[in-house]
C-alpha cells in the first residue's frame, strides 16, 4: 500500500515545499522517515533563508535565539510564535481608526509589503481588510475575537489556494479505505456550506478559494448556508463587548462613526436572515435533494441545520456517494446529545471522519484516521513544548506537551506558531499507526489548556451567533 | 506529589482521601473527603445551636482568638507548616515571600488588632448586648448585632482571606463553613486544626467547617444553598466564581461578594523634576506594584504618568521605568522576590518586544518586567498583570487616568500627595475605593472599610427589640382624628 516517493521526486518538492501539499493523500502519509526529514529540514532551511530579512518579528525572534541559519529541524522548535503574537497590535489602533498604523504593524508579520495600501478614509475594520485584497495578494484572515480582541493573520492569495487543496486531499481515501474512490472533488460536484458567504473569519475565506480554485470563480453550483457577509467589525464589537462586561466598562463601548454609518445595513441583514434560512431549505430540497453533492461545515452550524431542516420534515436528502466534511469540536456549544444521528438522517450520509486543523497554517487539516488518530501531514513539522516553561521535549516516541507546527508551506509569512492544544503526539518511529500511514500523529484526546487550566472564551468560527445578537442588539440600542 | 487536606466539620476532623485535585499548578495535587458524602452534617442543622457562641463576650472571643495566634508560629505549628509546603508550590510566589506571609500570620490574631476591628467595624456593645436608642415617635429601640449562618467562598491568592475569614466569623458570633479554593485548600484547615488542637470543644472551634468541593459542584451546593440551611454567602472570586453562586440567589440568602479588584498608580509631573526625585518616586513605586509579588489586589498594575507624550516625554517615562524595574529587584526577600511568570502573560510580553511599534520591555522572565507604553494607553491585557510586570503610561494630561478608573478599581497609589486631594473626589465617582500615599498600597488599614463597604456589618443580623411607652392605640386615635378632620 505504501507509495515509496523515489529521491528526485522529494527534491523536487523541497525546492517549493507548498507542492508537498498537493501530493496524493495516499503518497502524503507513505513517505519515509528518513526522506521527510531531508525534505522538511531544506524546507525549513529555504523559508527561512528566503523570510527571515523580509518578515521583521521573524527576524527579531532569530536573533533573540541567536540563530542565523537552520542547521537541524530541532532549531524551528525555537521558532514557534506565540498566538499573541498575531494581536500584538493596540485595540485603540481599530476603536480610533489608526489604520495607518495597524498596516505597518501587519506589516511586520508578512514579507508583501503593505506600506503601500492606501488607508486614507478607512473607518472600518472590513474596510481595510477589503483594501489588502484589493490592493495586494494579502487575504488576511481574522479570528472569532471573543477575547475581545481579533487576531489578524497575513495570508497571502497563494496561501488560501494552497490551503483548499489541501482540503481537497484530506477528503481522498487513503490505500484502500473507504472513500470517493473516483477522484470526484470540490469542482466536480455542487458545494454545500453551512455558513456564510463572505467575510475574513477562516470559513468563508475557505469557501472564497475552493470557489476561485475550484469552481472558476462561478457561484451557480454554490450553496452558502448565509449569501451574506460575517462582518470582522461586528465580531469585533461582540468580543469588547464580552470584555467590557467583565470589566464592569459596558458603557464605554465606543461606536466608530464607520460602523454606525453601517448600523441601518447591519440591522436590515438581520432581518432578511429568515428570508434567507427559507431560501436556503427551499434551494436544499428543490435543486439538491438526491444529489451527490460536497458538504462543507463546521460542527456546530453543521448540527443546527441539521435539527432545523428535519423540524422542516428534510430528511435523507443527498445521495449516498457524497463528500462530507466537518471540522472543529463543539467549541464550548452545547449540541444535542444524539446530534450525530440528526445529521445522519437530514443529510442521508454516514456521520463523517472529524477533522484537526489550526487557521494558523496553510494546510494542516486532516481527518481522524480508522484507528482514531490524527496523522500529521508531511507539510508540517510538528514539536511539543513543555506547557509552563517552553522548553522542547524530544522528538521520539511518545510524548504529551503543548503542539507546536512549522508549516512549510507557508510562503510569505512565518510558518512557525505554538498551538493552544495539549496532545499526545506519538512520532512513529517505535509504535507506527495500525492503519498504515506513515509519520507522527496524535494520540488521544486533544486538550485546549484553556479549559484545562479554566473555562475556554473561544466560540463557534461559523457565526458566533449569541455574540453577534448582542452586538447587533447593542447597535441598535446605540442609535435610539 | 499528592498532599492529604481533611475535612473539618465543627471541631470534628474527617481523614479520607476519597477524591484527587488539582492544584491550578501543574504536577501539584491533593486529596480530600468527598464532602457530597458529609453533606447532611456540614450546614448548622438546628439554628438554636448558635446560642452558644452569643453566650461569649467579644473579650471571650479575642482571649480565644489571640491563644490561636500565639500558636499559629511556623517553625512549631506542623499545620502550618503543610499549609506553608503546598502553598510554596501552588501559589505562584516565591518562596521568601510565603514564608513572610505564614510567618506574620500571627499578627493578625493579636488582641489589640482584633478589639479594633470588632469596635470599629461595628461596635463591641452591639456585639455583646442591647444597645437602646430613643426613637423619635417616642419608642425605644434596642439594637443588637446577631451572627448568621454562612458559607465562605474563599480566594487562594493569599493565606490572609482564610485568617481574616475566620476572625471575622468569630467576631460576628456566625456559624461559617469555608469552601477552599484550589490553589490554597490547606490554610484555612491549618488554622482549624490549630483550633481544634487548642480546643476542640470552644463554641468558635464548634462553628468553623472547612471542606474543598469544585465550584459549581450541584451535588454539594444544592444541598447547601438554602435559605433554610444558611443565611448569607460571603463569595470572594470573579465572573466564573459568582456566576456559579448567583443561580441559588433568593430571597433568604444574602450575598456579600468581595470582588477581585484591580489597582493602579499616579505620579504627577512634579516626580520628574530630577534624577534624585524620579528614584524617591520609583521606589515608592516600586513597593506597590511588587510587594506580595504583585498578587494581592491592592498591588499597582498600571501607572499614570503626567511627563507628557511628545520626544522629552517618553525618553523621561522610558528612563523612570528603568528605576523602577531596578527598585523591584532591590526589594528584600521577604517582600518580592523572583518568580516565573504564567506562560500566558509571558507570551502577551514576548508578543510585545518582538511585535510592538508601541510598547518598550524591561526585563522578563521571573525578575519580571516594567513595559512602558509610547502612546497614551494601557497595555490591552493590563488585567493579567502580575507577578511584577508594571504598565507605565505616559500622558499629557491626568483625565485619562482619571477616566481609566472603573467599578473594578480598588486602590490608587499617589504622588505627590496634594494630587491626590486633587483627584480623589473624582476617581472615587468613577469607581475607585481606595486612595492612598503611593508606597503604602499594601501597607492596608484592615480595621477599616473593605472595598467600598463595610462586611462586618453586613456579615451580621441587626435586629430590633422594640418598647413603646404610649398605649397601642395610640396611632389608631390619631388616624380617626385625622379623618374627622379631613371630613
Amino acid at each position: 500500500m505504501a507509495t515509496q516517493i523515489e529521491p528526485r521526486e522529494a527534491a523536487t518538492m523541497s525546492d517549493d515545499p507548498a507542492t508537498l501539499v498537493d501530493l496524493p493523500l495516499t503518497a502524503k502519509f507513505s513517505i519515509p522517515q528518513a526522506d521527510l526529514d531531508v525534505i522538511q529540514l531544506r524546507g525549513l532551511q529555504q523559508r527561512f533563508d528566503d523570510l527571515v530579512h523580509r518578515i521583521p518579528v521573524l527576524a527579531r525572534f532569530a536573533e533573540e535565539q541567536n540563530l542565523s541559519r537552520i542547521e537541524r529541524i530541532e532549531d524551528g522548535a525555537l521558532l514557534l510564535f506565540p498566538h499573541t503574537i498575531y494581536k500584538s497590535y493596540p485595540l485603540s489602533g481599530i476603536e480610533k481608526g489608526r489604520y495607518d498604523q495597524m498596516s505597518r504593524w501587519l506589516g511586520s508579520l508578512t514579507a508583501i509589503d503593505t506600506a503601500a495600501v492606501d488607508c486614507d478614509g478607512c473607518d472600518s475594520i472590513d474596510d481595510w481588510i477589503e483594501r489588502f485584497d484589493t490592493q495586494t495578494d494579502l487575504r488576511v484572515r481574522h479570528s472569532s475575537g471573543t477575547t475581545g480582541k481579533l487576531s489578524f493573520i497575513p495570508q497571502s492569495r497563494a496561501e488560501a489556494i494552497t490551503s483548499v487543496r489541501g482540503i481537497a486531499r484530506a477528503l481522498e481515501p487513503f490505500g484502500n479505505e473507504p472513500g470517493a474512490r473516483d477522484g470526484a472533488t470540490f469542482g466536480d460536484l455542487p458545494l454545500i456550506a453551512f455558513g456564510y458567504r463572505h467575510g475574513s473569519q477562516s470559513f468563508p475565506r475557505s469557501v472564497a478559494a475552493i470557489i476561485e480554485h475550484f469552481y472558476g470563480g462561478g457561484e451557480n453550483r454554490v450553496l452558502c448556508l448565509d449569501p451574506g457577509r460575517i462582518s470582522a467589525d461586528m465580531a469585533s464589537l461582540a468580543g469588547r463587548l464580552e470584555g467590557a462586561q467583565a470589566r464592569g466598562a459596558v458603557g464605554r463601548v465606543a461606536l466608530s462613526p464607520g460602523l454606525m454609518a453601517r448600523r441601518e445595513a447591519f440591522l436590515r441583514e438581520q432581518e432578511e436572515a429568515p428570508r434567507h434560512r427559507e431560501a436556503f431549505f427551499d434551494a436544499l430540497n428543490d435543486t439538491y435533494r438526491g444529489q451527490r453533492v460536497i458538504l462543507k461545515g463546521v460542527l456546530p452550524p453543521t448540527v443546527g441545520v441539521a435539527v432545523e431542516g428535519l423540524a422542516r420534515g428534510l430528511e435523507g436528502l443527498f445521495a449516498r456517494d457524497s463528500i462530507f466534511f466537518v471540522a472543529g469540536g463543539a467549541k464550548g456549544q452545547n449540541l444535542p446529545d444524539d446530534y450525530r444521528e440528526q445529521v445522519e438522517r437530514f443529510t442521508g450520509l454516514p456521520f463523517p471522519a472529524q477533522g484537526y486543523g489550526m487557521s494558523e497554517a496553510a494546510s494542516a487539516i486532516t481527518l481522524m484516521c480508522p484507528h482514531g488518530h490524527y496523522h500529521i501531514v508531511p507539510n508540517l513539522i510538528p514539536y511539543l513544548v513543555d506547557p509552563d516553561s517552553g522548553v522542547p521535549l524530544p522528538r521520539k516516541g511518545r510524548q504529551t506537551g503543548r503542539l507546536g507546527i512549522l508549516d512549510i508551506a507557508c510562503e510569505t509569512r512565518w510558518g512557525g506558531f505554538l498551538t493552544g492544544d495539549e496532545v499526545t503526539l506519538d512520532f512513529g518511529d517505535a509504535t507506527p499507526c495500525g492503519c498504515g500511514r506513515r509519520g507522527a500523529y496524535i494520540a488521544g484526546e486533544i486538550r485546549r489548556y484553556s479549559e484545562i487550566r479554566g473555562g475556554d472564551d473561544k466560540i463557534t468560527c461559523a457565526g458566533a451567533p449569541g455574540l453577534n445578537d448582542r452586538a447587533l442588539d447593542f447597535m441598535s440600542k446605540a442609535g435610539s | 506529589m499528592t498532599t492529604h487536606v481533611p475535612l473539618i466539620i465543627r471541631g470534628r476532623i474527617i481523614a479520607g482521601a476519597d477524591l484527587t485535585f488539582g492544584a491550578r499548578r501543574e504536577g501539584t495535587e491533593f486529596s480530600t473527603p468527598d464532602v457530597r458524602r458529609h453533606i447532611t452534617a456540614l450546614p448548622l442543622s438546628d439554628a438554636g445551636e448558635l446560642a452558644d457562641i452569643h453566650a461569649l463576650s467579644t473579650e471571650q472571643v479575642i482571649a480565644f482568638l489571640a491563644a490561636v495566634g500565639r500558636e499559629l508560629v511556623l517553625d512549631r505549628n506542623p499545620f502550618l507548616q503543610e499549609a506553608y509546603d503546598l502553598s510554596i508550590r501552588s501559589s505562584g510566589l516565591s518562596e521568601g515571600i510565603v514564608r513572610q506571609l505564614y510567618g506574620s500570620l500571627d499578627t493578625l490574631f493579636a488582641a489589640d488588632f482584633i478589639r479594633e476591628l470588632a469596635e470599629n467595624a461595628i461596635g463591641i456593645r452591639y456585639l455583646d448586648g442591647w444597645v437602646p436608642r430613643r426613637m423619635a415617635n417616642g419608642s425605644t429601640c434596642n439594637i443588637r448585632a446577631f451572627g448568621a449562618r454562612a458559607v465562605h467562598v474563599l480566594a487562594g491568592n493569599v493565606p490572609m482571606p482564610s485568617a481574616l475569614g475566620v476572625i471575622r466569623n468569630a467576631i460576628t458570633r456566625s456559624d461559617a463553613i469555608f469552601k477552599t479554593p484550589s490553589n490554597d485548600p490547606m490554610t484555612a484547615v491549618a488554622i482549624a486544626r490549630t483550633m481544634i488542637a487548642l480546643d476542640p470543644d470552644h463554641p468558635v472551634t464548634r462553628h468553623l467547617s472547612v471542606g474543598y468541593w469544585k465550584g459549581g459542584d450541584s451535588a454539594v451546593e444544592d444541598e447547601l444553598y438554602r435559605p433554610d440551611r444558611i443565611d448569607k454567602i460571603i463569595a470572594w472570586g470573579g465572573q466564573a466564581s459568582i456566576a456559579h453562586i448567583a443561580k441559588y440567589i433568593q430571597p433568604g440568602i444574602d450575598l456579600i461578594t468581595m470582588d477581585p479588584k484591580l489597582s493602579s498608580s499616579i505620579v504627577g509631573r512634579e516626580a520628574f523634576a530630577d534624577e534624585a526625585t524620579m528614584r524617591d518616586v520609583a521606589g515608592r513605586l516600586a513597593l506597590d506594584i511588587a510587594t506580595f509579588n504583585q498578587q494581592a489586589c491592592a498591588n499597582s498594575r498600571v501607572t499614570y504618568l503626567e511627563c507628557g507624550i511628545d520626544r522629552a516625554g517618553l525618553a523621561r517615562a522610558n528612563r523612570f521605568g528603568e528605576m523602577v524595574f531596578e527598585a523591584i529587584q532591590a526589594l528584600p526577600a521577604g517582600t518580592s522576590g523572583p518568580a516565573p511568570i504564567d506562560r500566558a502573560l509571558a507570551e502577551e510580553l514576548q508578543a510585545l518586544r518582538m511585535a510592538s511599534f508601541d510598547h518598550a520591555v524591561t526585563g522578563g522572565g521571573p525578575a519580571g518586567a516594567v513595559i512602558v507604553s509610547q502612546i497614551d494607553e494601557p497595555v490591552d491585557f493590563a488585567p493579567m498583570l502580575n507577578n511584577r510586570v508594571a504598565n507605565l503610561v505616559p500622558v499629557d494630561d491626568l483625565d485619562i487616568a482619571v477616566r481609566s478608573v472603573t467599578s473594578y478599581t480598588q486602590t490608587i497609589g499617589i504622588w505627590p500627595e496634594h494630587l491626590k486631594t486633587r483627584l480623589r473626589d473624582r476617581l472615587v465617582f468613577n469607581g475607585a475605593q481606595r486612595v492612598v500615599s503611593l508606597g503604602y498600597a499594601c501597607k492596608a488599614a484592615m480595621a477599616g472599610p473593605h472595598d467600598g463597604m463595610e462586611p462586618l456589618r453586613r456579615m451580621c443580623r441587626w435586629i430590633t427589640d422594640e418598647v413603646h411607652d404610649d398605649a397601642p392605640t395610640a396611632n389608631c386615635r390619631q388616624r380617626n382624628e385625622l379623618a374627622e378632620t379631613a371630613g
